[in-house]
């Protein structure tokens, strides 16, 4: 118990001052760097949260396919990591005033409020669920989804290609 | 102290209030876009939470988790895509100087 307590606090720690960082520095190459460390935090949450098929996932498309994506629009981009050019406008103080009370909102609502939390009966073996529930219950959307993204893809093409 | 339901939704809050900090403070397009990232992170961070300790038995949030991702990443390729063009136009993407189409 001591032990996920401190694993818990070390991920926390280690998303919130990779996100600070991420929207914060001035180097847009060093942001996606602390993106990929935000998103490797992220994915030992979901394996402490007893979802292995989504921390695998989270790693597989956000580390490798997201965070590649953004490092080519970097680099395809000039002028932009440039350290003289102002990263921030002119409404920072008023974002910051309005994003600290929303923090304190939500974290207030959240720990307020009494959730019909269940125990964890026992290990449940989660990735032959999901599979069975993406092809049953959720077959729909499943087929939405893989459409949309062929949609996507097809009309990233499109768009980024010389005419 | 044992890790709570409330411990996982209050880091959550965290990560989408600095993701929203991002998307309203910055000025390059691609350091918005990594702020809308950092907002769907902590909206799965909810989901998988609730998935774990409202309802261990169906995993349905699971399932959603998995949906936002899959949008997530055909949202990253369309905005790099439109972020490319505007390049090509402006030479620069800086939102703040991208106003051709406001009034």
């Amino acid at each position: 118990m001591i032990l996920e307590t401190l694993v818990f606090y070390m991920l926390a720690a280690l998303i919130i001052f990779s996100a600070i960082g991420v929207v914060t520095l001035r180097n847009l190459f060093r942001c996606a760097i602390m993106l990929v460390l935000v998103f490797i935090g992220v994915a030992g949450l979901y394996f402490m949260l007893n979802a292995p098929f989504i921390a695998v996932v989270q790693i597989l498309i956000y580390v490798g396919a997201i965070t590649v994506l953004l490092l080519f629009a970097i680099m395809l981009t000039k002028k932009i990591s440039d350290n003289l050019i102002k990263q921030t406008n002119e409404q920072v103080l008023a974002n910051t005033v309005i994003v600290i009370l929303f923090v304190i909102v939500l974290s207030a609502a959240a720990v307020k409020f009494l959730w019909a939390t269940k125990l964890v009966s026992q290990k449940i073996d989660s990735i032959s669920m999901i599979g069975r529930l993406l092809l049953t219950d959720y077959l729909m959307p499943f087929e939405v989804i893989s459409v949309i993204l062929l949609v996507a893809l097809i009309g990233a093409i499109v768009m980024a290609k010389k005419d | 102290m044992i890790i709570m339901l409330s411990h996982y939704l209050v880091l959550a809050a965290i990560l989408f209030c600095v993701g929203l900090w991002g998307v309203l403070s910055r000025r390059n397009a691609v350091g918005i876009l990594m702020g809308v990232e950092l907002m769907l992170n902590a909206a799965n961070i909810n989901f998988v939470a609730f998935s774990n300790y409202i309802t261990p038995d169906v995993i349905s949030g699971q399932i959603f988790s998995i949906f936002v991702m899959a949008i997530a990443a055909a949202e990253a390729a369309v905005a790099l895509a439109i972020i490319l063009n505007i390049y090509r136009v402006y030479t620069d993407i800086d939102v703040t100087k991208i106003n051709m189409m406001k009034w």
